[in-house]
């Protein structure tokens, strides 16, 4: 009994095989490549993305340490710096913190100068040098703009500060130094001498004062949180407080993981197209190789062996695959993982690169090989090679009853249509996937509306801000003379300018008379919603609780007085809706009148039409109550302004109200076409500044806009447009199988009287209905997708700038394509089908 | 009088040492209204011959004249049409359209020309070659025998002057094959129609009017009557 299955002979049928169909073979290893390429593109993507997040809340956080201690005493720091699971530490001795009330919410500790500490939290001077005088202090730009002192080395610093126990003090300094620290606001330091701290707060470095940082390297940090009080805890330390990098902690990391996910998404459609590729190819091959089996099986090879052989043939092919197809994710990586990841940092994607995508992405092309070739496998296995045989033949429809029997060129070129339909449908829905994809990509992209966008956040050309007011975090200083009126007049003079609005503000306290008192505090006190009232709703928010509080008790309250004129009285008028009154521009501009500002919330919350509101012992009759949006506002107030109202004065009255007061915000407005000199204008005044000055530049919201609403798509768009050129080669490779196969059935219409301009015919109609039914299949579920699921997609994203745009331009793109490539095709095939006599071709097949 | 006239025919293929002279200058003439069969071993020229009759070929050299027409010069197109109107074509594997039915695939020359089928022809022929019942089947759904018929309905449905068959029992069991040959006989006879049939079988061969031999290209035998002796 011949019983065993030899298995060796299957992959020397493979070997021959590949010998034998060589073009097949290498259609298949390109497909495999393009299938390991792109899952390698998108894991490492989403790796890079991952990695690129991890890094940012790294940034975020302050410190590269993944520990830091604090409250420690030398002794401590020691001997946590013994354990066997820390890597490396740096030490801090702080005095103090700065207690300025103009730092805003920005902690900002006064430390001994230790250059490794300051490397590890990205505080080291950009210009001058660190502490090395006793007088010395060296500060981040953003501490400098907030106390108004000058970018000057030398410049006199004042600086209010608090030690541990709440003592406050007021030290002056020279500065030596200053670094821009744009993303460390939780680790700043402000720079000082040993001798200082000495004599500042004597006896820091005893033994006993618990005054220490410090930052602490790990081994294997995983959960950080866990490690650093194990640390404790194995070296009986206690007494101890301690916070984690951001980066390190499970729950970031699993945020960066949920973050990262959409890039890893592609990949799902990298599995389908990829099936669809290989399958197409596999199933091509197996069908016409159906009476090759069925001679194999008569002979007596198992279903094991053809499996095994199938098989073997699906891994050689992924296994060909792999090199090209890693070099070709890689290289796209590199062009677009590095194009998004820019646009968090100035990471590159090199930065990112890891082993494990690839390795993902190789098992990931083998199983979508496996997948491809399951269903020829298990159908070859199933049959028996007589069933092989007749699966081999074509199968023909039922013929319609009382045809008269005559065939045109039409009716033929139907039949040919019915003719592989598991390919064409194939061909069809591979299509359709792409198409609805790119459909998809282009809809969210014209949807995203960049109007909307710039109206939000940058209404306007270019806003200078005072240096404290650059970031939401910072307290505007009123004391600063960042922006003065000559810089008004000299931005007025430009010629690129074309319009130049100014607005200052100014914190006053005001007593609110009993009549609005008892409005206000009932206004906060109505429902919000079932469960809860207005002033219920901001209990987190203490500094605004204890504003109403005042009201309600003393009817003192901070009244935020703006002077506004230009493009900011615009904005208010036009995102502000009136609650009483209405504007009337002249009245406005007499001085006699003031907007009221309230919440932002239905409802009178502020003096209302017709009352009056006495500001610096000067009445004005309120104009109108509105529901104040304050986003044109540069920084933030003070935390007494948590709880305000605001006042809205033309920028004249202001200045007779508070003559000395400096400006908070410019918005200017310039002829497009001047950008550049503009540009230059603005680098030469930042740079003659002693002083800090934020400009904001509607263009770089526009550039910030388009590069994230194009990085938004970028990933699908560019499976997309693989998918659509496997899915366009499909259809150019069926509308060829289809002709070329049929090369001697041709050459017997020949035979029987066909003329070649009939077969030229004949080939055009088939191409032509291809084509229309392809655009059919395609057509009909794309507008339909369009028109009724991608407005539910786009509302699930809740963007405010996100406008769902119908659209069907890749549709109209593709449709004359197909067509195209309908009447295109056929023609190449005509060539190669009428090429040598009808003997020879008729004898092709036999 | 003739319906065929051949004259110093040459036919080679391949090139350099791989060519191969299928055709050495033939001189041959077919009698019209007659039974010719042409005989030889494998490769002798036999196809080679029916194909430059039935212009599915171009000789290299020679002529070749059918029913007054001259093959020789004649463009693609004429070609097309003189096969479509004066010649039928039945091949050893039938070469049937398979997407087409029977009686499309009978009317298809009829189609190719765009003209319109004479049904009283049609039902007569139909009935004659048994098809009458399996006009809408599809060939797959027809035995080998079935399929030659409807070749063979197909190759006399334009009215050919000539019918020009390569093997046609060749892919039938005996039984059929007598069949389809009392049939190609019984159909010659009845549309006073020319047949040339190429055979390997002697007993076939004995029943034509003229057995034509070739070997190496080269006629080198030709018998008239039905007791032909080689």
């Amino acid at each position: 009994m011949l019983a065993n299955s030899n298995l060796k002979i299957c992959r020397i049928l493979v070997r021959q095989n590949f010998r034998f169909h060589r073009i097949r073979s290498l259609l298949l290893i390109l497909s495999a490549a393009l299938v390991t390429g792109l899952y390698s593109f998108v894991f490492l993507m989403g790796n890079s993305m991952e990695d690129a997040l991890l890094l940012s809340y790294e940034y975020s956080y302050g410190s590269v340490s993944h520990i830091l201690y604090t409250g420690m005493t030398e002794g401590q720091a020691d001997t946590v710096a013994k354990n066997g699971e820390v890597k490396s530490t740096v030490r801090l001795s702080t005095i103090g913190q700065l207690s300025d009330p103009m730092m805003g919410q920005r902690l900002v500790k006064l430390a001994v100068t230790d250059r490794e500490y300051a490397e590890s939290v990205l505080s080291v001077p950009e210009t001058g040098r660190l502490p090395r005088e006793k007088g010395e202090i060296a500060l981040d730009e953003f501490t400098m703009d907030s106390l108004g002192v000058s970018h000057e080395l030398g410049a006199s610093v004042s600086l209010l500060w608090t030690d541990p126990q709440g003592n406050s003090y007021t030290s002056d300094f020279t500065l030596c130094g200053w670094w821009n620290s744009s993303t460390n606001f939780t680790e700043a330091c402000a720079w000082i001498t040993e001798e200082a701290a000495e004599e500042l707060s004597p006896g820091y470095q005893e033994e006993t004062a618990h005054n220490v940082t410090l930052g602490v390297m790990l081994h294997q940090p995983k959960d950080t949180e866990a490690q650093a009080q194990e640390i404790l805890d194995a070296q009986g330390v206690s007494g101890v407080s301690f916070t984690v990098n951001t980066a390190y902690q499970i729950a970031m990391r699993e945020r960066a993981a949920d973050q990262a996910l959409p890039y890893y998404l592609p990949a799902a459609a990298v599995l389908i197209c990829g099936y669809l590729m290989m399958y197409s190819i596999v199933h091509v091959a197996a069908q016409q190789d159906l009476l090759h089996f069925a001679g194999l099986k008569s002979l007596g090879m198992t279903p094991r062996q053809i499996c095994h052989m199938l098989w073997a043939e699906g891994c050689a092919v992924s296994v060909l695959g792999l090199l090209p197809g890693w070099l070709l994710g890689f290289l796209l990586d590199l062009g677009i993982t590095s194009r998004l990841i820019g646009g968090m940092g100035a990471y590159s994607a090199l930065a990112f690169l890891t082993w494990k995508p690839f390795v993902l992405a190789g098992i990931c092309t083998a199983a979508t090989a496996f997948l491809a070739y399951l269903r020829p496998v298990l159908r070859l296995c199933r049959l028996t090679p007589a069933q092989t045989i007749e699966n081999a033949m074509e199968k023909m429809p039922q013929p319609r009853k009382g045809s008269d029997g005559r065939t045109t060129l039409w009716t033929l070129a139907v039949r040919a249509l019915r003719q592989e339909r598991g390919r064409t449908f194939l061909s069809a829905v591979t299509l359709l996937l792409a198409a609805l994809l790119l459909l998809a990509q282009w809809i969210q992209y014209i949807s995203y509306r960049e109007d909307l966008y710039l109206a939000g956040l940058s209404p306007w050309d270019y806003t200078l801000a005072d240096g404290s007011a650059y970031l939401s975090m910072q307290r505007y200083n009123e004391n600063n003379q960042g922006i003065t009126g000559e810089t008004v007049q000299e931005l007025r003079n430009r010629p690129e300018v074309v319009k130049v609005s100014g607005l200052k503000s100014k914190e006053v306290t005001l007593t609110a008379s009993d009549e609005l008192r008892r409005r206000i505090v009932d206004y906060y006190n109505q429902p919000y919603d079932d469960t809860h009232t207005l002033r219920e709703t901001q209990e987190g928010y203490t500094d605004w609780c204890q504003g109403l509080d005042r009201l309600e008790e003393t009817g003192e309250y901070t009244a935020l007085i703006l002077g506004i004129e230009g493009d900011y009285l615009g904005y208010v008028l036009e995102n502000s809706p009136f609650t009483s009154g209405s504007f009337d521009a002249e009245a406005f501009a007499s001085g006699r009148y003031v907007l009221a500002g309230g919440a932002s919330h239905e409802g009178i919350s502020s003096p209302a039409q017709g009352e009056k509101a006495v500001i610096c012992g000067q009445s004005f009759e309120v104009m109108g109550s509105v529901m104040h949006d304050d986003n044109y506002l540069s920084g933030a107030d003070s935390r007494e302004a948590a709880f305000h109202i605001a006042y809205l004065l033309p920028a004249e009255v202001f200045d007779q109200l508070f003559p000395d007061q400096a400006y908070r915000q410019l918005a200017v407005q310039i002829h497009p076409e001047r950008r550049a000199s503009f540009e230059a204008y603005l680098d030469q005044y930042e740079q003659q500044l002693n002083r800090g000055v934020g400009i904001t530049r509607k263009s770089e919201y526009r550039e910030s806009f388009q590069t994230a609403r194009l990085n938004s798509i970028l990933p699908q768009l560019i499976v997309g447009l693989v998918l659509l050129g496997i899915a366009v080669l499909n259809f150019i490779n069926l509308l060829i199988a289809k002709a070329v196969s049929r090369r001697q059935k041709f050459a017997v219409y020949e035979s029987l009287g066909m003329t070649r301009a009939q077969l030229r015919r004949l080939l055009l109609t088939e191409g032509v209905l291809h084509g229309a039914l392809m655009a059919a299949a395609v057509s009909l579920p794309a507008v339909c997708f369009a028109r009724f699921a991608m407005p539910l997609i786009l509302e699930r994203k809740e963007s405010w700038c996100l406008v769902y745009t119908f659209s069907l331009m890749p549709l109209w793109i593709l449709l004359p394509v197909l067509l195209l490539l309908g009447i295109g095709v056929p023609l190449p095939c005509y060539c190669f089908l009428t090429r040598g006599s009808l003997t020879e071709r008729m004898g092709t097949a036999q | 009088m003739d319906i065929v006239t051949i004259r110093n025919l040459k036919k080679s293929f391949g090139k350099g040492e791989s060519r191969v002279q299928a055709l050495r200058g033939i001189d041959l003439t077919i009698e019209k209204g007659k039974f010719t069969a042409v005989i030889g071993v494998s490769g002798s020229g036999k196809t080679t011959l029916l194909n430059m009759i039935g212009g599915l070929d171009i000789p290299d050299e020679g002529e070749v004249v059918v029913d007054g027409v001259k093959l020789s010069g004649m463009k693609e197109k004429e070609l097309a049409v003189f096969r479509r109107s004066k010649v039928g074509f039945v091949y050893q594997n039938f070469n049937l359209v398979p997407t087409l039915t029977v009686r499309e695939n009978i009317l298809f020359p009829l189609s190719l020309a765009g003209s319109s089928p004479d049904p009283v022809f049609f039902e007569e022929i139909t009935e004659l070659l048994g098809l009458k019942k399996r006009l809408d089947a599809y060939p797959h759904e027809l035995s080998g025998g079935g399929q030659q018929r409807a070749a063979i309905a197909r190759a006399l449905m334009a009215k050919p002057s000539i019918l020009l068959a390569d093997e046609p029992t060749g892919n039938l069991d005996s039984k059929n094959g007598q069949n389809v040959l009392g049939l190609l006989k019984l159909s010659v006879e009845t549309y006073h129609q020319t047949l040339v049939m190429i055979t390997h079988n002697l007993e076939i061969a004995q029943m034509a009017d003229r057995v034509v031999r070739i070997e190496d290209g080269c006629i080198c035998g030709q018998e008239v009557g039905h007791a032909c002796e080689f």
